[in-house]
């Protein structure tokens, strides 16, 4: 929306959405209840078989995109890095931390590693990556639109 | 520990199968090829035939024949080239230009038969190497549009029928051109269907009502005039059929705020949402109709004030969204009419053209229900599965 | 416990979920509020919300019980619940949201064009759906009990009543901000009690800490599961730790949360809050379950392990300020059952209405959101003895094993093909699913098969994986047909996806 800034509230005096705070409510017909004309339902007739099969136009403007489709390859591939290197930082301790604290024999380690301590590293590899995972949709953003212009220069 | 052997096994084979599936989407690097001169000569080629082909998409005139002309020279390495029409030369590229007031009476027969014809042409001119020429037609379905012509200074076989491919080629050029154009047609028949949802007479009243405000209230009328070319531009936006329940509603927004330009007191409009059903995807401009049609009845009986509630809430795996007016609502047999496409009335147009789409889109089970009776107002429910495969909001991709 | 409390802080939770849930909405009357009412959740809203509902009985009184009962190994549970959001961050959030699906089942038909995974998805979603159901209304069981010293079966029966009266009633017109509700009311149900109760332990002074003293060998247990546990505890830690941590993303009440958010980039802003706004909440838990080996000992020793947090409060503080903590927390337990079991009904509801039950329409949806709750309210009703927590942890294990593969493969491996999906969703979630049964039926009590069935995570995640990845690589003409159409979809962010439709002038003013 534009900058619409709050309106000056006296310009308007002929203007009740602005000039006058809006009368509650009530519900629209109950509103003029007097003699209360009676509502009927009313609905189409059944158009059978209708029903447009399977994936209508939207697939089509997006199969024509197989040059874009080997540019969300090269997204994906990115993407995934950054998501196996987040899962590889959380799945190496947690494979080994309980062989260790089997071995420590030791509770109040436990207690301080899983009650208190894993959170903050949990948050923060939950915010590298969301930091990675956008930078590579903006990167590749940037390189789409930068390919209609290479095309242009790059056919000769 | 068995157990644990098992794990510490398992875990580095999940990571390995995740980096596998990493590798198996990577691509071996082409290879490089300067490639052979035949090749070289081919991709010239077609290079010069694709810098032809867009001037002729526009179909035969002369400026497109102008343009094309000397890169179909350059494809034909001929000395002149001239393009006709039926009835005069379009365009002649090349020396000689002296033969150029002659070319139409060598056509009479290939105009006639659409068959390629051979003619000596010698000018007399000591300097003019052109002495020999073949003329090709350009067919497109079935009827003679004109003629290719290429001069030579000697008989050429080769020549003949290089320019007759050529020839064929701009037929097919000038076919795609017509196609182009048909698409075109229907893009703006559709645009036209479109117009026939917002009813014109809106679009001359709210100028009507932001030119009352230029002089009074310059600031408001610009507020207004990019409202209304917000919601003309989304009214008659062609990308994708689909849209979300929070940009129908912001164009609603942005029809009121036109409509209350106009009727200010006298209309009251109080929205209920659930932010959660925003995200919905619902055929295009299929809610603005409905809310039109409120606006419009409201407007029409009610001498003091009309109220008009929109509503959109979950529903677990369905939005639910009503729209309701204290109006003069409506006779049910006259709106079962027109929900069967029998109404002649045009403020109906809207409600079975949503009706229909919605069943087209969703299914029988979400059309329309309507409670109406004359005099009692109108409440009008508009069920949105949240999931419908196939109907996606964001329209596009890249490429 | 001091019932004169509790009762009207129980009626008032249950007072504010069904009026905010009716009246919650967004409401407009000027055309400067319109924009605002028309705006979509942004991440925190949407992420307190998705902690509202994620964070059930088990979390609330489960994890202090197992603590309680089986010591410090147990707070594998809250770091996996927690973690199930990093995973989900990081293969699912953002791709999930832009596949536009609502529902698993959605995600399945969009993406495999194939109505028969539809059809499996769904039912495994019920399944899974109502395993979860069951320890939340056994949950409300208990503590009504301990509140009221009314039947078991009555606190059960309460929430299952009150959800479906007020789902099917259509009175959920808006659950965002009545979850969003629930989640700061179960905080501040275990903080404020929390700090009081520590303050009373330091006063008490007479208490030791003793940590390293305490007995967690658990040797006074009278469970069935808790023998076994002790038969097999790595084994038991590594399950749980599987079935949590990739079981999450699966969950269905979970998963149309996310499609509040209004794109993929939001969604992944919202996975970050709500592991912030989880592991806020998880660091409670640990408090409640040490204190209780403090102040009630002898519930290790009983069936009611879970009842830690609700007595605890009058055990350590006592007098009025115990009776009206105790009141705050058995209010937070209330939220929690009414927030995960109304979540879970609506998410379960709405795929049996739309791919179990015949036709469409309103009425269905009340029909399906009343066969939801029945089943489970039955089953809650029939079978008892097992721990909230570890009950949950059997639903996990179903997500885990069959959603978690679907999910992660179908958004990352172009090749995956229905005949793949349908083999790994059957033979990885049904034989967790079948696991799981048969330890609640109690078939095999002890010994290793019984540590198989109890956790079967371990095995039958890899079990699905293999069979989704091998199937499909054998059925490699079965590939959908738009599958690199919908790739794009699923993995293009939205700047670039959306060029087609209306610029507006503030970035980022519409969703």
């Amino acid at each position: 929306m534009r900058d619409r800034k709050p309106r000056d509230l006296g310009r308007y005096p002929s203007h009740p959405f602005r000039s006058a705070p809006a009368p509650a409510y009530t519900p629209a017909v109950s509103a003029t209840a007097e003699p209360a004309p009676r509502r009927e339902v009313v609905t189409g007739e059944p158009r059978a078989a209708r029903r447009l099969p399977g994936h209508p136009t939207q697939w089509e403007i997006d199969e024509q995109t197989t040059l874009g489709a080997a540019y969300v390859r090269s997204l994906m591939r990115s993407q995934l890095r950054a998501g196996l290197t987040a899962f590889a930082v959380l799945a190496l301790p947690v494979v080994t931390l309980p062989l260790f604290f089997e071995a420590l024999h030791n509770p109040t380690v436990v207690w301080i590693v899983l009650g208190f301590g894993c959170y903050p590293v949990l948050v923060l590899i939950a915010w590298w990556y969301v930091r990675t995972a956008e930078r590579n949709e903006r990167d590749f953003a940037r390189l789409v639109r930068g390919r209609a212009v290479r095309d242009r220069h790059g056919a000769r | 520990m068995t157990a644990t052997a098992v794990l510490l096994a398992l875990c580095p084979l999940l990571l390995a199968g995740g980096f596998v599936l990493g590798r198996r989407t990577a691509h071996p690097s082409g290879r490089s090829d300067v490639g052979t001169p035949v090749e070289r000569a081919t991709f010239d080629t077609l290079h010069t035939a694709s810098l032809a082909a867009p001037p002729l998409r526009a179909g035969l005139t002369e400026e497109s024949a102008r343009r094309s002309a000397r890169r179909l020279r350059t494809l034909l390495g001929t000395d002149a080239l001239c393009l006709t029409n039926r009835s005069a030369v379009l365009a002649w590229d090349g020396t000689g230009d002296q033969h150029r007031k002659r070319v139409m009476e060598h056509l009479d027969g290939l105009l006639d038969t659409g068959r390629s014809a051979a003619f000596g042409c010698g000018c007399g001119a000591l300097d003019c190497p052109l002495r020999w020429a073949v003329a090709a037609p350009i067919v497109t379905d079935g009827r003679v549009l004109g003629a290719l012509v290429a001069y030579a200074p000697r008989e050429s076989a080769v020549l003949a029928r290089a320019a007759e491919e050529v020839a064929r080629w701009i037929s097919v050029q000038l076919e795609l051109a017509e196609l182009d154009r048909s698409r075109t047609r229907l893009i703006e028949a559709e645009i036209k269907a479109l117009r026939a949802q917002i009813s014109p007479h809106f679009i001359f009243n709210s100028l009507a009502a932001i030119a009352s405000f230029v002089r009074t209230d310059p600031e408001r009328a610009r507020e207004l005039l990019l409202e209304f070319a917000d919601f003309t531009r989304y009214s008659f936006r062609r990308h994708g059929d689909f849209t979300t329940l929070a940009d129908e509603l912001h164009s609603i927004d942005q029809y009121l705020a036109l409509v209350r330009a106009r009727f200010g007191d006298r209309l009251s409009v109080t929205l209920q949402i659930a932010p959660e059903v925003l995200p919905v995807a619902l055929p295009f401009l299929c809610l603005q109709p409905l809310v039109e049609n409120a606006v419009k009845h409201g407007l029409e009986g009610a001498v003091t004030r009309s109220r008009i509630t929109i509503g959109a809430r979950d529903a677990g795996a369905e939005a639910e969204v009503v729209i309701e007016d204290d109006g003069v609502g409506m006779d049910p047999g006259e709106l079962r009419a027109i929900l069967r496409g029998e109404g002649g009335a045009s403020a109906g147009i809207g409600l079975s053209n949503v009706d229909e789409r919605l069943r087209q889109v969703f299914g029988d089970d979400y059309g329309l229900v309507i409670e109406t009776g004359t005099g009692a107002g109108m409440k009008i429910t508009v069920r949105i599965p949240k999931y419908r495969a196939g109907v996606h909001s964001s329209g596009g991709g890249i490429g | 416990m001091n019932e004169a409390y509790a009762i009207p802080a129980v009626a008032v939770v249950v007072l504010a979920t069904v009026l905010i849930g009716g009246f919650g909405l967004r409401i407009s009357r000027t055309t400067s509020d319109f924009y605002v009412a028309s705006r979509s959740v942004g991440p925190g809203l949407n992420a307190a919300a998705i902690s509202g509902e994620y964070l059930s009985a088990a979390s609330f009184l489960g994890v202090a019980g197992l603590l309680l009962v089986h010591g410090p190994d147990m707070l594998w549970y809250p770091v996996g619940y927690t973690a199930g959001y990093l995973v989900l961050l990081v293969f699912v959030a953002a791709p999930l949201r832009r596949s536009g699906a609502y529902t698993l089942p959605d995600f399945a038909e969009g993406r495999l064009e194939s109505r028969s995974v539809r059809r499996v998805v769904s039912i495994l979603v019920v399944g899974a759906g109502w395993l979860y159901l069951v320890p939340q209304l056994q949950g409300a069981g208990l503590t009504l009990q301990i509140l009221t010293g009314a039947p078991r079966w009555f606190g059960g029966a309460l929430v299952a009543a009150v959800v479906v009266l007020a789902v099917a009633a259509g009175g959920m017109r808006s659950i965002t901000f009545v979850q969003a509700f629930q989640y700061w009311l179960k905080l501040t149900a275990l903080l404020v009690p929390a700090f009081f109760l520590v303050l009373a332990w330091h006063g008490d002074g007479g208490a030791p800490p003793a940590v390293d003293g305490m007995p967690w060998s658990s040797a006074g247990s009278g469970q069935p599961l808790a023998t076994s546990r002790a038969d097999h505890p790595l084994y038991a830690t590594y399950g749980l730790v599987v079935a949590t941590f990739l079981g999450t993303m699966g969950l269905p009440h979970v998963v149309v949360r996310f499609y509040t958010s209004p794109n993929g980039r939001a969604a992944r802003r919202t996975t970050v809050a709500v592991l912030a706004l989880i592991g806020l909440f998880y660091l409670l838990p640990p408090v409640y379950g040490w204190l209780g080996s403090l102040y009630a000992p002898e519930l290790r020793a009983t069936q009611d392990a879970d009842a830690a947090v609700l007595l605890l409060p009058g055990r350590a503080v006592g007098g009025l300020g115990g009776d009206l903590l105790g009141a705050l927390v058995a209010a937070g337990a209330f939220a929690a059952f009414l927030s995960t079991a109304s979540g879970l009904t609506m998410a379960v509801a709405g795929v049996l209405s739309q791919d179990v039950l015949p036709a469409r329409g309103v009425r269905h949806f009340r029909l399906a959101t009343l066969l939801a709750m029945t089943v489970p309210l039955g089953g809650a009703l029939l079978v008892s003895g097992v721990p909230v927590a570890d009950a949950v942890g059997m639903a996990f294990a179903v997500s885990a094993s069959s959603f978690c593969p679907l999910l992660v493969l179908g958004i990352w491996w172009r090749r995956l093909t229905p005949p793949g999906a349908r083999a790994g969703l059957l033979l990885g979630g049904g034989s967790a699913l079948v696991a799981v049964t048969l330890t609640v039926a109690g078939v095999a009590r002890d010994g290793w098969l019984h540590t198989l069935l109890a956790w079967p995570a371990v095995w039958s995640v890899p079990v699905g994986f293999l069979a989704m990845i091998l199937v499909s690589l054998a059925t490699p003409d079965s590939v959908p047909p738009h599958t690199s159409a919908t790739m794009t979809r699923l993995h293009l962010p939205e700047s670039l996806s959306t060029r087609g439709t209306i610029p507006t002038g503030e970035p980022g003013g519409r969703p």
